[in-house]
């Protein structure tokens, strides 16, 4: 039923009187389910409230639905969440208009055109799943069980252990999921084999080294980072806080900093590895931690007597203030003062961003960044590094490639096999909620790969622009509409799990994607996936943490201290009589946490070979033992934390600038532009509403005689984009901003701004795989036309 | 038989009156399509919403409101001037009050439609008279601008009546329009008397009427504290422009009139040079007018006055602002000082770039200030859209079309002020001079003297 | 009688921008889409004002909230001709959106620019009608519209304070800008109550309003950064 907006409005009740103008210029019409429709206008309009969690970025907040008769209207913020305490960010308010939006899915889809051309014909779930099913059964039999790939989106929700489940039943390898914020853990897995991310205390901190990490508007979860930055700028808590941000721009998050240094991007490594020397020059480290519980300071000798230059000789032979002040461009002295002021500090830390990471030394930067830490000593200290204790997770996350974080992100070597015809590699795709043809470098590869692959599956509540190349697709209920479970967002202190419940029915004729697997299972006769329904496995899941006895359900009356307290003297905060119970209270309040943080043992932290921390790297060793013919010298450094100039720093006559990417905490993927709400109010620091811009220093628009608004080509090795001018004077000169996450390109949708991905080079880091977001080199010229 | 023949005198006057011209079904009809357009152009804004406008955020208000000031400006022209020129008694005035009434009286209901199409509900007009608040300066202006407009179309109807009455009696069509009209007029001296004695007093009563009403207008402006508009002096500044912008508009139309109907009989080079000189010294008072308002604005450089001031003088809106002072200043000044271009082409020339430059001022005072706020917010810009640039040439159109159809049934230039003219003025003007002049001259003499 | 205020700390407010998308959620602001966005007309009761200060490299950037600042003393509601805005008697300034005539006399009188006009029938994105707050009234084309201070969470906690017959409790009546922002650099509540949040915090040195030199008496206070 086709259902005027105005209708709706008046049932709602919400029409002025008097507003018979605006019917006449009104007249869009948008479809809204008979059954909700009916219950609109008949209904008491009694307001009700659901809890459940935000899964439109991995922030694992907590929220509240407001409901009318049943119908969601708003979400606000769960008060009682520990993440994020009742607030919210401004993508999460668009939330209720994605629910909404015209353009969702409501039916599987077959293709009817040509790959891309967005034609499709609707078929029924059962033709679907038959289409699905056939094909895997064909690889199964025919021991092809590694050409099913499916690329996950990286949410921490518990859909992808369940699909980590299924893809082991059915023998496939080949779970990708593009993961970043597991770099946070990889200088920590290999100084310490811990392989987790670890988690700063950042509160009771009182000098803080940022490198470049925009935790304001990105990873690992925004809201609860701008609480934190809030929290820390309060003279009213007695404490100041030194915030130090590296950067090349100064961004939301340098802005709340106590200083904001510019940076050349890719050089974080070095810059951090000076302020090593300072301290290891000034002998101002924690000596008797590096004596006591370190590997690799020293120089030293292995077991076949070979000696290795030792971190305190590297860093002392190379890192020298005024040789780094000139590749990164920060001034000798300020290094210097940096330094003094970290190593004075009672409590300090330091951490890098995945902007470090996004680096093709990237993996070097953030380790060598982590080791300013094992100087100060302060590993499961208040104020420091905190390791928490495990969370609850399926059993299946221990054998899973996808959770080795030292798996290579290995998404250019499918690219080119894919590209190299060798169909035996990749038979059928499931995006699950992926969109690499929008979101990855290269884009253009992407577009090439998938008319490589004989099939392409797509889960998904929207087509987007991976999507319109399937051969089928799969509509995905939207958040509100889907039963799951979130576990510890990484980098939080504590641990908590969130119930995303279903706040209202299905609108259309979705399916959530585990009871898709299950019945996949059933059809491809996959014995041992054994699960019911997904409920099923939620509920056990829940029910493991119900049994444990650990931590509290959230409520008013649970803050840290008291749980502590009761905890203390052996008492439970609640009790409950049955698991039912539990899940009752779960799904009122939301969610359950244990903020009680292990007690020290240095045993834990420690889970390598040396059970210590090692400035040079023997999981790494061990992990690259088949690369041990390399030469010497350039093996020996493999595993130690060093700086490595990437090829893009080099003197460039053809592209004079640096282009860098940058995130919004409202659209941070392009998940947000869909919604009227995001496009109105992401711009508001530019003005440039439903468009995108490239910012760009004084001195560098003056030279081209650039004004705000007038429009340049950003031309790369890649592509080529024009796209508005914003003049700011939060720039290195020579380096160009620009926000991420516009320009979908979907046949028969208009395009919104511009996808910077179409010209950000595919750079890699060496050690992870992981793409590089920086290292993109540009020139610009001035056009006329071309700009809407 | 003197009557008479002075009727035959004037009876060119009637000519347009009694017959009808092919041409005039042509302007007709091309004002009724421009006319129609405009219309097409509100009702669309009607519709929509003021979204049909280039006005955005944060100027919020641009043409209509300009347009408002400006006509309203114009309307000056007319009453006031009329009146002042009778009250002085100026003999040269009698073929001119007329048509300077009507360019009141028409230009006057042109606008004041203005701020009604430009408000955002038209359909709560209501409002203001159920519950209009008097301390709002947008209501002093709907009070003294309808007093003006009552004002003003009395003021232009009683000195039409003998008029009227003379083409009752040459029995032109539609005789009706002209029975009912005229109200009995038969000229007796009682009849006379009355009429000159209700002339009188509504001369008196319309000038402070007037003076208010462009007052009132620029408190609309300098009541509020915004940067640019919050001035002492906004009062007398906008009488004088308008008075300026009157002048200018009447000159122009005198000048088409009377190629138009061949009025030259009527309106002589005379008539042109005082008008135009009187312009000069609106032109020189203009001058000193805006000299003080932007000099103590430069003086003080407060800074959210001096964003104001800076846009106008060397930012965005330089070239109107520039444009403005050749227009109300350098042109005018350098046509009409000099005896040699003071002709009626130069005058015309000095007049339309009068006319043009006030309407500068208008858009120089009202989008600047808006379009500087205060607060960090990016400035704004403002195009005016098709649908304001069409309703702004459908007014005009209405203007012509109210003269072309006043000319269609009463004379423009009032006969029987003419006629008394020829009469008694001399003997009056005779009398007059006799008691200015310190020696005793016989009143014949001067008569004499003056024929 | 209550005297609503806000404070808004400058040192805690990171510029996320939640207040303005709270706002536009909770108030059912329309969404004015592309072509009108890029015309100028996008609607915001709150907004953020990003300034720059110094030079690069020593620049700083602050983020400066800005909803309707509620003066005491409000030049927008003396010129409005038909009493269609006007201060209760709580200080809120409200609108009454069924008396504008949209003349736009107070958009131009506001010394702060922050009221907002309907320039077209508020024809939102087909997908963000079902998203509508019944609690407030949708605007049609051609009136002015602004922060209300969120006046129709009052009436709530008013009514709700009376079936219970009782006063309304602190805290109680909250803004959504206020109750959703992650810092809690906004802070409401009633200026008159000496013991109340607001009256603490304005009492700091740190404390300014916008354009205090004009006289407008607002009642949407800051406190300024420390450093
Ligand atoms: N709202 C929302 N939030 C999200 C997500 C979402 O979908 N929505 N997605 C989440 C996901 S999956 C991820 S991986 C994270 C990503 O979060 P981030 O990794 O933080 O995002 P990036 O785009 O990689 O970071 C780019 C930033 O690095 C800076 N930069 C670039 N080069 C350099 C350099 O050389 N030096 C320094 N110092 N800075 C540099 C840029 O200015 C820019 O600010 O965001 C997460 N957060
Ligand atoms: N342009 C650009 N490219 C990027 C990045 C960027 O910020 N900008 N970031 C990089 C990083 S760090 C990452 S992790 C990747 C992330 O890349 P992706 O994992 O692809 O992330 P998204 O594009 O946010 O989401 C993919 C699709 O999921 C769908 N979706 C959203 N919500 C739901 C839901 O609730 N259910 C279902 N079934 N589907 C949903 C949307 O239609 C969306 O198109 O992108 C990388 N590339
Ligand atoms: S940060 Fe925003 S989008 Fe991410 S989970 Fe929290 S509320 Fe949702
Ligand atoms: S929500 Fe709070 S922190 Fe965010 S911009 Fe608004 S006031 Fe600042
Ligand atoms: S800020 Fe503007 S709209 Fe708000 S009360 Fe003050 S003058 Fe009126
Ligand atoms: S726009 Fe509305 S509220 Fe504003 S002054 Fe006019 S009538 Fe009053
Ligand atoms: S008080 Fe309410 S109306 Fe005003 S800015 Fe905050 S949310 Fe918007
Ligand atoms: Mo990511």
């Amino acid at each position: 039923m086709e259902i005027s907006r105005r209708d709706f409005l008046r049932l709602l009740g919400v029409t002025a009187t008097g507003a018979t103008v605006g019917a006449l210029g009104a007249g869009t019409v948008f479809s809204i389910p008979e059954h909700l429709f009916q219950r609109i206008s008949d209904g008491p309009k009694i307001e009700s409230w659901k809890t459940s969690v935000c899964s439109l970025c991995p922030g694992g907040c907590g929220i509240r639905v407001r409901l009318i008769d049943g119908i969601p209207v708003r979400i606000t913020g769960n008060p009682l969440h520990p993440i994020n305490r009742g607030a919210i960010c401004p993508l999460a308010e668009a939330g209720i208009e994605m629910l909404y939006h015209p353009k969702r899915l409501k039916n599987p889809l077959k293709r009817s055109g040509a790959r891309g051309e967005n034609k499709w014909q609707e078929i029924s779930w059962e033709e679907a799943l038959q289409t699905v099913s056939e094909r895997l059964n064909n690889l199964f039999r025919n021991n092809r069980n590694n050409a099913f790939h499916v690329f996950s989106q990286n949410y921490n929700n518990y859909q992808n252990y369940f699909l980590e489940e299924f893809m082991f039943s059915f023998g496939s390898e080949n779970h990708h999921v593009e993961n970043r914020i597991a770099q946070w853990a990889l200088p920590v897995l290999a100084s310490q084999g811990w392989n987790r991310v670890p988690a700063y205390d950042l509160l009771n901190s009182d000098c803080i080294l940022n490198f470049g990490a925009d935790v304001l508007d990105t990873e690992p979860s925004p809201v609860r980072y701008n609480q934190i930055y809030g929290a820390l700028r309060n003279p009213g808590n007695n404490r100041r806080t030194d915030i130090i941000h590296f950067g090349a721009q100064l961004s939301r998050t340098a802005a709340m900093s106590s200083q904001w240094i510019p940076t050349r991007p890719g050089t974080m490594a070095c810059l951090a590895l000076s302020i090593a020397y300072i301290m290891i020059r000034d002998r101002s480290y924690d000596k008797g931690f590096v004596r006591n519980s370190t590997f690799g300071f020293k120089d030293w000798t292995d077991s076949e007597g070979i000696t290795h230059k030792g971190f305190e000789s590297l860093v002392t032979g190379n890192y020298y203030p005024e040789r780094v002040s000139k590749i990164c461009g920060v001034p000798a002295e300020k290094i210097v003062k940096t330094a003094r002021r970290f190593a004075a500090a009672e409590k300090a830390l330091a951490f890098g961003g995945e902007q470090a990471v996004n680096s093709p030394n990237g993996f070097y930067t953030s380790w060598a960044i982590y080791c300013l830490n094992a100087l100060k000593g302060n590993l499961d200290k208040p104020g420091g590094v905190l390791f928490p204790s495990p969370v609850f997770e399926p059993p299946v996350s221990e054998k899973s490639p996808a959770y080795d974080f030292l798996k290579r992100n290995n998404f250019e070597e499918i690219i080119g096999n894919v590209l190299a015809k060798k169909p035996e590699v990749a038979d059928t795709i499931l995006f699950n909620r992926f969109n690499p043809v929008f979101n990855m470098p290269a884009r253009k590869n992407w577009h090439q790969v998938l008319q490589n692959i004989p099939f392409i599956i797509s889960y998904t509540s929207f087509i987007d622009d991976t999507s319109r190349f399937a051969d089928l697709v799969l509509p995905a209920p939207f958040f509100l509409e889907d039963l799951d479970l979130y576990k510890t967002v990484p980098s939080i202190e504590f641990n908590h799990l969130t119930v995303q419940q279903p706040v209202v029915d299905p609108l259309y004729n979705t399916r959530g994607l585990g009871d898709i697997l299950i019945l996949l299972a059933k059809q491809t006769d996959l014995n041992d996936f054994k699960w019911k329904s997904y409920e099923q496995f939620v509920k056990s899941n829940a029910e493991s943490i119900y049994l444990s006895g650990e931590g509290s359900i959230i409520s008013e009356s649970t803050d840290r201290s008291w749980i502590e307290f009761l905890k203390r003297r052996g008492w439970q905060p609640f009790a409950y009589s049955t698991f039912d119970e539990f899940w009752d209270v779960l799904l009122e309040k939301g969610g359950w946490w244990n903020p009680i943080y292990p007690d020290g043992n240095t045993k834990r932290i420690f889970r390598n070979k040396s059970g210590k921390f090692e400035f040079f790297s023997q999981t790494l060793y061990d992990y690259f033992s088949n690369d041990k013919g390399r030469a010497e010298e350039e093996f020996n450094l493999a595993f130690v934390p060093h700086y490595d100039p990437p090829a893009f720093l080099q003197e460039n006559k053809v592209f004079p600038y640096s282009l860098i990417v940058f995130p919004q905490l409202s659209n941070y993927n392009g998940t947000g532009s869909r919604s009227g709400l995001v496009q109105e109010l992401s711009a508001i620091y530019s003005r440039e509403f439903w468009n995108s811009w490239v910012e760009i220093d004084p001195y560098t628009a003056g030279e081209f005689g650039l004004n705000d608004g007038d429009g340049i080509a950003l031309i790369s090795a890649t592509g080529r984009i024009p796209v508005r001018v914003k003049i700011v004077p939060t720039l290195m000169p020579g380096v160009l901003a620009m926000p991420l996450g516009q320009g979908h390109e979907i046949p028969g949708e208009e395009k919104i701004g511009q996808n910077p991905m179409e010209i950000v080079d595919k750079e890699i880091d060496s050690v992870s795989g992981a793409y590089s977001l920086i290292s993109t080199r540009v020139r610009i010229e001035k056009i006329s036309s071309e700009l809407s | 038989m003197l009557a008479k023949q002075n009727n035959d005198l004037d009876d060119g006057l009637f000519y347009s009156i009694e017959y009808t011209s092919p041409k005039f079904y042509w302007v007709m009809f091309a004002l009724f399509v421009v006319i129609g357009f405009a219309a097409y152009s509100y009702l669309m804004q009607i519709i929509i919403g003021l979204g049909v406008t280039g006005l955005a955020q944060p100027v919020s208000w641009g043409f209509y409101i300009i347009n408002f000031v400006f006509f309203i400006g114009i309307s000056h022209a007319g009453t006031l001037i009329s009146a002042i020129l009778r009250l002085s008694k100026a003999e040269w005035r009698r073929p001119i009050t007329r048509m300077a009434e009507v360019i009141t009286a028409i230009v006057l209901a042109i606008g004041g439609l203005h701020p009604i199409i430009d408000l955002g509900q038209p359909g709560r007009m209501w409002n203001l008279v159920t519950s209009g608040r008097l301390q709002s300066p947008l209501l002093w202006d709907v009070t003294s601008i309808s007093a003006y407009f009552a004002a003003s179309t009395v003021y232009l109807y009683l000195p039409l009546i003998p008029d009227i009455a003379i083409l009752r009696d040459r029995g032109t069509k539609p005789q009706w329009l002209y029975e009912f009209l005229s109200w009995g007029w038969h000229g007796t001296p009682k009849q006379h008397h009355i009429l000159e004695r209700a002339i009188n007093i509504l001369m008196v009563m319309v000038i402070p009427i007037a003076v208010s009403v462009h007052t009132v207008i620029s408190y609309i402006f300098a009541m509020t504290i915004q940067p640019g508009w919050h001035s002492t002096i906004f009062g007398p500044y906008f009488v004088v422009g308008a008075i300026f912008s009157g002048i200018a508009a009447l000159l122009i139309m005198m000048i088409v009139l009377r190629k138009v109907y061949h009025l030259e009989n009527y309106l002589k080079e005379i008539h042109f040079n005082y008008l135009s000189i009187l312009l000069l010294i609106m032109s020189l008072l203009w001058f000193y007018f805006t000299f003080s308002e932007y000099l103590t604005t430069y003086y003080g450089n407060e800074p959210d006055e001096m964003r104001v001031f800076l846009y106008k003088f060397t930012g965005g809106f330089a070239p109107y602002f520039w444009a403005m002072f050749a227009c109300n200043f350098l042109v005018p000044v350098t046509i009409l000082a000099n005896k040699k271009t003071r002709r009626i082409k130069g005058i015309l020339i000095a007049s339309i770039s009068v006319v043009i430059g006030m309407w500068l001022e208008r858009l120089i005072i009202v989008v600047p200030s808006l379009a500087n706020p205060r607060l960090e917010y990016p400035t704004g810009i403002y195009i005016p859209s098709l649908t304001e640039w069409s309703v702004f040439i459908g007014a005009i159109a209405v203007f012509i079309l109210g003269f072309v159809l006043f000319a269609k049934f009463f004379p423009l230039i009032s006969v029987w002020e003419i006629k008394e003219g020829r009469e008694k003025s001399i003997s009056e003007v005779a009398h007059r001079l006799q008691s200015y002049l310190p020696d005793n001259h016989d009143e014949l003499e001067i008569e004499q003297a003056l024929k | 009688m209550a005297k609503w205020g806000m404070v808004i700390d400058l040192n805690k407010c990171t510029g996320c921008a939640e207040c303005v998308a709270a706002c536009k959620t909770e108030n059912n602001i329309a969404i004015v889409g592309k072509e009108q966005s890029e015309m100028g007309r996008t609607m915001l009761w709150m907004d953020i004002l990003t300034l720059y200060e110094g030079k690069y490299p020593d620049v700083k950037v602050r983020y400066l909230p800005r909803p309707c600042l509620h003066c005491d003393n409000p030049p927008c509601i003396k010129v409005c001709p038909v009493r269609a805005t006007y201060k209760n008697e709580e200080g809120i300034i409200a609108q009454v959106f069924p008396q504008c005539i949209g003349c736009r006399y107070c958009m131009a009188a506001c010394p702060y620019t922050v009221k907002c006009f309907n320039w077209t029938a508020p024809d939102w994105p087909d997908e963000m009608a079902a998203a509508l707050n019944p609690d407030v009234s949708a605007r049609p084309a051609g009136i002015v519209e602004k922060c209300t201070f969120c006046i129709h969470r009052l009436q709530k906690a008013k009514e709700q304070a009376a079936v219970e017959k009782r006063d309304i409790r602190p805290g109680e009546y909250l803004p959504a800008c206020a109750e959703s922002c992650p810092t809690r650099a906004i802070s409401f509540g009633d200026l008159d109550d000496p013991k109340s949040e607001v009256s603490g915090l304005i009492r700091s040195p740190r404390m300014f309003r916008l354009l205090e030199e004009i006289g407008t008496e607002p009642k949407v206070y800051y406190l300024s950064e420390s450093e």
